[in-house]
């Protein structure tokens, strides 16, 4: 430190440059420190699932350490671990936490596995929780990943947006397989421009020169550029870790949707209670909860299911569309690399038999098929794959899609027995038995 | 910008004013580590919030 004992140098002043200097890069280095110890010990005690007050719905974005950390608290190193990814029917939407469907799982699969809810509202399949799954291959060599989404929908490495940040924290930091398929997709979405003039252009603002392409590729390539330095800088700093910590366990500094008041935003988000409502004990009957005035909305959807996939004709009465099925195939070959795919169950969700038993015959007939082929073409990708809910019953949905605490049990029951199976078929009870 | 140091420090011996600047200047350092570290968390959350509709 370059200070003056005397005061001579500069007795008027207070402010000595190396001390501050230091202080600064002490309190950046304390800092990031305290960032990597926030990391592994945020394990968020007492929650089963992400609810929206602590996902990025209430602006609280989950770190990949951090979401690891929950899976270490959760799940042994002797125990198979099945994390559960997928969309909000997988996070339990219309199931409070002590009637959550993962609970039921766990209890049917036993104590040989550790169940982990990583579902996020609105995520797909292969996105959030898949990334952790990857992550941990080496942590948890028995690992089981379970996912649900809807027949023929192609799964993609990057999805919603506000899920994307975990897939690119993972790939930056090296912390995914290598896997040429979904690089190559990844580098269809955000590639380098051929030559550096656009990238001139850009920069000068001069955006009426660029052709559309172009202009998309420096702008997609730019912001890549920009998520790299940005998950460089936070592997380094840790500045999401440590201040999700705070925000989680003493006080968080982001107003959001769920909490838009003052002093309301501010409470620690460990302290803010999973108020997911309880479809059964709602205060609304069956005949109100599939309103008639919701049917003209529902049906197009349940329609959508097997629609577009399918043509009238062939001896089935309908025949599957190559080009969706080519689609579909492709982007499942690519979503998720190989060494996954096996230990990779998906789960197709069927909707409400209120709104299915309202299809016309040929329509329910070609629904059927697309469950049917839908899981079949997931196991020709390499995934394994079954589908649930065509024997529920009306109450055991809360709404058009998800489940009330008793169609939770028995997609807990229908999973367990898949899960066992591709355990049994993987070799991991052999494993356990060395 | 001294003054407010000045009066203060005027009546204080010379080893004791310059343990106080010290002092002083790494604090201001620490605020800023704190305040630069924030606000690169708040720099990458999503501008957009996201809104979960069911469909």
């Amino acid at each position: 430190m370059n200070d003056a004992p005397d005061n001579s140098a500069s007795p008027g002043t207070w402010f000595r440059p190396g001390f501050f200097l230091g202080g600064l890069l002490a309190g950046i280095v304390a800092l990031a420190g305290a960032g990597q110890w926030a990391g592994r010990h945020n394990t968020h005690p007492g929650t089963e699932r992400f609810h929206p007050r602590i996902s990025p719905e209430g602006r609280y974005s989950p770190t990949v350490d951090e979401l690891c950390a929950i899976v270490r608290a959760r799940c042994r190193p002797d125990q198979i671990l099945v994390i559960v990814g997928g969309n909000s029917i997988f996070n339990g939407v219309g199931q409070p936490p002590e009637k959550l469907w993962t609970l039921e799982l766990q209890k049917q699969l036993g104590d040989g596995f550790g169940v982990v809810n990583l579902a996020l509202r609105g995520a797909g399949c292969t996105e959030g929780a898949t990334v952790i799954a990857e992550v941990l291959r080496n942590e948890y060599p028995r690992i089981i990943y379970v996912t649900n989404t809807s027949p023929f929908t192609p799964p993609e490495p990057l999805g919603v947006q506000a899920y994307e940040y975990i897939f690119w924290e993972a790939y930056y930091r090296g912390l995914l397989v290598d896997f040429a398929p979904r690089d190559e997709q990844l580098n269809k979405y955000v590639r380098p421009p051929e030559s550096p003039l656009p990238l001139v252009h850009y920069l000068q603002k001069d955006r009426a020169a660029l052709i559309e392409i172009e202009h998309f590729k420096v702008v997609a390539w730019l912001r890549r550029l920009g998520l790299r330095a940005e998950v460089g800088l936070d592997a380094a700093l840790k500045y999401r870790d440590l201040w999700n910590w705070m925000g989680y366990e003493h006080l968080f500094t982001v107003p959001s949707f769920y909490t838009p008041r003052w002093p309301g935003w501010m409470a620690a988000r460990g302290r803010l209670r999973d108020e997911e409502p309880d479809f059964e004990t709602m205060d609304f009957t069956s005949s109100e909860r599939f309103a008639p005035r919701k049917t003209p909305i529902e049906m197009p959807i349940v329609r959508g299911f097997s629609e577009r996939a399918y043509t009238e004709g062939g001896p089935e009465g309908w025949t599957l569309n190559a080009p969706v099925r080519n689609d579909f195939l492709a982007g499942a070959k690519r979503a998720v690399p190989d060494v996954f795919k096996s230990r990779t169950l998906v789960m197709l969700s069927r909707n409400s038999p209120f709104f299915f038993h309202m299809l016309s015959p040929a329509e329910a007939r070609r629904d059927d098929l697309a469950y049917r082929d839908g899981a079949a073409a997931w196991r020709e990708a390499g995934y394994a794959s079954a589908e649930y809910g065509r024997d529920f019953l009306d109450e055991d949905f809360g709404d058009r899609t998800h489940l009330t605490a008793s169609g939770g049990r028995k997609l807990a029951g229908i999973t367990a027995r898949e899960i066992t199976a591709l355990a049994e078929r993987l070799g991991y009870f052999k494993e356990a038995g060395k | 910008m001294n003054v407010w140091w000045e009066k203060i420090s005027a009546e204080w011996p010379p080893a004791l004013k310059l343990w106080v600047a010290r002092g002083l200047s790494v604090a201001l350092g620490l605020v800023l580590a704190i305040t630069l570290h924030y606000v690169l968390y708040r720099m990458g959350l999503p501008s957009k919030p996201f809104i979960y509709v069911s469909f």
